[in-house]
């Protein structure tokens, strides 16, 4: 289990599978610096909650068929606001998560486009 | 047949004005402009974006009646907010933003997008749809800046393959491509300024985003990206080949960065490849040999690249003539084909070689798709046009027109005296569409399609 501690103090306990999703976190494991649990000053509670929401769907696959996963990611894009998918796009960005950047930033650019 | 003639009177009185003529030399770079603003107008600018230069509007076209409108897609109201590095803003542009915005498009909240970080950017345009970069028609200097970048370069390479879109010369209207995007299944009427404008020029292949032109006499070629007028004539051949010739055009690496080649072969077996890297001609040489000649080419298909290799349709015989544009290497693949047909040409769809073409049995015409076995090298049948739309050419005299040599995607034109259809074949979900009729500015027929290349459109490919 791996401990993430977002920038206003909330911490959240995740099993590694999930963490290694984010490439920065995985980097972290790697050179063994994750003793007291990651802080990561640049993502506030409100967005990892979202985060670990995403990864912890994603984990192998999501379990269910492409089209199912598809579907959540669908449902799961669209139900956000704008300060919540800005925020977002940042942190996937600063964590270093491909596949979350990729549907935030198409979701931006379906929206403009 | 009356229409081909016709054509065919056209073309001749076209060569033998350009005999007469001498072809204007390409336009100087331009220097660089004072204002933020790139009007669209500026024929002279070969880099920038040139938009549409469309002086009648058709109705396919309906982005200028969007920008006509007066809206202004949320794009440029996020890169106008963006920070951009050296530039101070004046005070009033800053009161400008935080005043309420009138801004009808995207709903996009201006004070939460304004603080978006530049290098994020790039992954967002990379992500608009192309026909985006298309349609507008006025950019500010972020807007530019952003486009020549490296960075953004490499991040649409990195995006998955887009729906190749189809750069094609109609037959009335030869002197300017009609270009098809499927994804929004629209014309557009691209002009591109710097290809010289007193002889017809016929796209002949393409490679990353570029098309590659060759004009009628066979005499220069010019390599451009038809989304933003980036243009390079290639330097003269270093010899002159009257007969026919088939062009091919592959990428060195996964982008236009890394260079591209451009292979062109005559029937007599002379060839020569372009460099770009170098800017010049070389491998100059004939076909060996051990490859029976003289080659018949079919030219009317187009060859199709994979990877590095050219792949050519030959008619006699039967068989494909490939050419490794690393090794330098010809290699001769006789197959045998189909049985009862006609006006066929070569595809590709996820590096395998497809075959379409017209079946002829009796009355009854259709169109069919084989996919080539590697392990036979025997064409296998894959797919038919649905019997439904088959029937419209029961007992007529069909000709037909495909463009297949990129993507999944092919268009197909079809054509009878009285008749004229437009039809993409997806192959990979075996879905027959139709494709809305093009009609040009002050056309009023249908127009059929008389030759082109499939390219994957790319605001990014540099000639």
């Amino acid at each position: 289990m791996i401990v993430l501690k977002s920038s206003d103090g909330e911490t959240f306990e995740i099993e590694e599978a999930v963490a290694l999703q984010s490439q920065t976190i995985a980097h972290m494991v790697e050179d063994d610096c994750v003793e007291n649990g990651i802080p990561l000053a640049n993502v506030t509670g409100e967005i990892l909650a979202k985060i670990i929401e995403y990864c912890k769907k994603h984990v192998e696959g999501g379990g269910g068929s492409e089209e199912e996963l598809k579907i959540w990611d669908k449902e799961f894009i669209e139900n956000i606001d704008q300060s919540t998918l800005f925020n977002l796009i940042l942190a996937a960005n600063y964590l270093n998560i491909k596949t979350l950047l990729d549907l935030t930033c198409q979701r931006v650019a379906d929206m403009i486009s | 047949m009356d229409e081909e003639l016709a054509m065919l009177r056209h073309l001749i009185g076209q060569l033998q004005e350009l005999l007469h003529n001498a072809s204007p030399p390409p336009p100087p770079p331009p220097p660089s402009s004072p204002s933020s603003f790139y009007l669209l107008h500026h024929p002279h600018y070969q880099n920038r974006w040139c938009l549409p230069c469309i002086e009648e509007t058709s109705a396919d076209d309906c982005c200028d009646i969007v920008m006509a409108a007066g809206k202004r897609p949320g794009i440029f109201k996020m890169l106008e907010t963006a920070k951009p590095p050296h530039v101070k803003r004046s005070r009033k542009e800053r009161r400008s933003f935080t005043q309420g915005d009138d801004d009808t498009s995207g709903n996009m909240d201006q004070e939460i997008w304004q603080e978006f970080p530049q290098d994020l950017f790039e992954a967002l345009l990379s992500r608009l749809p192309i026909a985006t970069f298309f349609q507008f028609r006025t950019v500010c200097r972020n807007w530019n800046v952003l486009i020549d970048s490296d960075s953004f370069s490499r991040c649409c390479t990195e995006l998955p393959q887009t729906i190749p879109w189809f750069y094609t010369i109609t037959h009335e209207n030869v002197n300017s491509g009609q270009v098809y995007d499927p994804s929004l299944k629209k014309w557009h009427h691209p002009v591109i300024p710097a290809l010289p404008k007193k002889t017809i020029v016929l796209p002949m292949a393409s490679a990353g985003g570029l098309v590659c032109f060759l004009d009628i006499g066979h005499r220069n070629f010019y390599v451009s990206n038809p989304l933003t007028k980036s243009f390079r004539e290639l330097p003269a051949r270093s010899f002159k080949v009257w007969s026919r010739v088939a062009v091919g055009m592959t990428l060195n690496g996964n982008s236009t960065s890394h260079g591209y080649k451009v292979l062109w072969v005559g029937c007599e077996g002379e060839y020569e490849v372009y460099d770009s890297l170098r800017n010049v001609w070389t491998k100059r040489g004939t076909i060996p040999s051990n490859i029976k000649l003289p080659v018949l080419l079919n030219f009317k298909s187009q060859p199709v690249a994979i990877h590095s290799t050219l792949y050519f349709m030959l008619t006699d015989p039967e068989g494909i003539l490939s050419y490794d544009m690393v090794s330098g290497k010809w290699k001769q693949s006789i197959i045998p084909g189909p049985p009862h047909l006609s006006d066929h040409t070569l595809a590709e769809c996820g590096e395998r070689l497809m075959l379409v073409g017209l079946l002829t049995k009796n009355a009854a015409t259709c169109v069919c798709v084989w996919e080539l076995q590697k392990m036979t090298l025997l064409w296998k049948e894959v797919d038919r046009m649905p019997n439904i739309w088959c029937l419209e050419f029961y007992g007529k005299h069909i000709r037909m027109n495909c463009l297949g040599n990129k993507g999944c995607l092919i268009l197909l034109s079809l054509r009878s005296r009285q008749m004229n259809r437009l039809v993409t074949y997806n192959v990979v979900t075996r879905e027959w569409t139709k494709v809305p009729g093009c009609t040009v500015p002050r056309g009023r027929k249908r127009l059929w399609i008389a030759c082109g290349t499939a390219f994957h459109p790319s605001p990014t490919a540099r000639a």
